[in-house]
């Protein structure tokens, strides 16, 4: 079920997180400023940014061909699917990141354990965005070209958790693990597990009718 | 079982599709709506599957009011809209075991009602859409609801597989199903008793100052 569930686009996210880091760290090495501070901010950013890249597929191909008709009408609760809608986003655009981070990062200069550590943290953190883009995905659905305007209604709420996140790493690249604000994202992304879907299917529901 | 219709009007961005409209389709009984294009055949049956809101009148399925509530699962609905809803990228077994893994149900393969045996390896994306079509309505025996609302089900269908649709539906009838058809061909029906519901076309609704 997860499987169909899934597209194909687990390369595409991917490769464009590795390809804007890339970009990204060519183009401050021009200005000679690769403090750790910036390669966490674009870490984050990238994150935040290739997350957003397959929102829209999320309920748009089933809105239009008739799946999301189907799962209305099945046994399965509407928060069940969304739940595993976002849980199948998180599988194939953060978690690949996540792998590659220590990897892109030791070339950007942060040392291998504060690397892994940083991935901790975006273990927790990430599943918040990944259910927070239900959200946006619900409310652009049936829109043409709602690409734009769902990056613009997301993006902001993606900022609490970049913003705490950022602070942790940059933190940890000081040697100084934080525990309970790591928790605090853990707790963050469980809250949106336990709301989101539930607006959510309320959202599709008010498309409907 | 008795599903019912008393007085139902509909109407989008400010045009009636269709108002007072009055329908009683009882268990084994197939009802067959005809109209043409645009009068709203396809509206009336996601009116009935509950994913477009009731204007004015309601829908009652034995005796239980069903219309505008969100929180109803509308258990009881087989909708099979125009669009099929397959998925390109999957081979037509991946297609079917998707739909088992949320119906609980498994298709008959040894049965094969729909003829898919030999082309459950092929891509969704490689078959005819005629095929398509089929694999389409293949769901009809995974997914085992009592009200079936098909729209356009035999477009695109040759008379083999339209003759295995009626003997679904004959098969449907006699496990006391009923059923509500969209279609603008006549032939299928024939041997059923049917209701037939014929729409107007839509009218616009400007002079309506309160709306």
């Amino acid at each position: 079920m997860l499987f169909a569930l899934a597209n194909k686009s687990i390369l595409l996210s991917t490769s464009f997180f590795v390809i804007l880091i890339l970009t990204v760290g060519i183009g401050f090495g021009q200005t000679g400023d690769s403090s750790e501070k910036t390669v966490i901010a674009i870490i984050w950013i990238a994150t935040a940014l290739s997350s957003l890249l397959s929102i829209k597929e999320m309920f748009q191909n089933d809105f239009e061909d008739g799946t999301l008709d189907f799962y209305m009408l099945s046994a399965a609760t509407l928060e069940t699917i969304i739940c595993l809608k976002a849980f199948t986003h998180w599988i194939t655009t953060n978690l690949p990141i996540i792998f590659l981070i220590p990897l892109i990062s030791i070339p950007l200069g942060i040392t291998f354990y504060h690397s892994i550590l940083i991935s901790l943290v975006m273990l927790v953190s990430t599943p918040a965005l990944s259910f927070i883009s239900t959200l946006g995905a619900a409310l652009t659905l049936g829109e043409k070209g709602g690409n734009l305007l769902l990056s613009i209604f997301i993006l902001p709420t993606f900022l609490p958790i970049i913003i705490f996140g950022m602070k942790i790493s940059i933190l940890i690249t000081n040697s100084i693990y934080d525990i309970m604000a790591h928790l605090i994202l853990f707790a963050l992304s469980l809250i949106c597990l336990a709301i989101t879907p539930f607006i959510t299917s309320a959202i599709i529901k008010v498309h409907y009718s | 079982m008795h599903l019912i219709g008393s007085s139902l009007s509909c109407k989008r961005e400010g045009k009636l599709i269709f108002s007072e409209l009055n329908f009683k389709v009882s268990s084994g009984e197939i009802c067959w709506i005809k109209g043409p294009n645009g009068s709203g055949k396809s509206t009336l049956l996601r009116l009935l599957a509950g994913f477009i809101k009731v204007s004015f009148g309601e829908i009652t399925l034995d005796n239980k009011k069903i219309t505008n509530k969100n929180d109803v699962i509308y258990e009881n609905f087989f909708y099979l809209g125009h669009n099929n809803p397959l998925k390109s990228y999957l081979t037509v077994k991946q297609q079917i075991d998707f739909w088992e893994g949320i119906t609980h149900t498994k298709y008959d393969l040894e049965l094969d009602s729909f003829n898919l045996k030999n082309i459950m390896d092929l891509k969704i994306y490689e078959c005819s859409d005629g095929q398509k079509k089929r694999i389409g309505l293949s769901r009809l025996t995974i997914d085992d609801k009592k009200v079936w609302l098909l729209d356009e089900p035999t477009n695109s269908l040759d008379i083999d597989n339209i003759e295995i649709l009626k003997k679904h539906l004959k098969l449907h009838q006699k496990k006391g199903g009923l059923a509500m058809i969209a279609s603008h061909e006549n032939f299928i029906f024939k041997p059923y008793k049917d209701i037939k519901l014929t729409l107007e076309t839509p009218k616009n609704l400007e002079k309506d100052p309160f709306f």
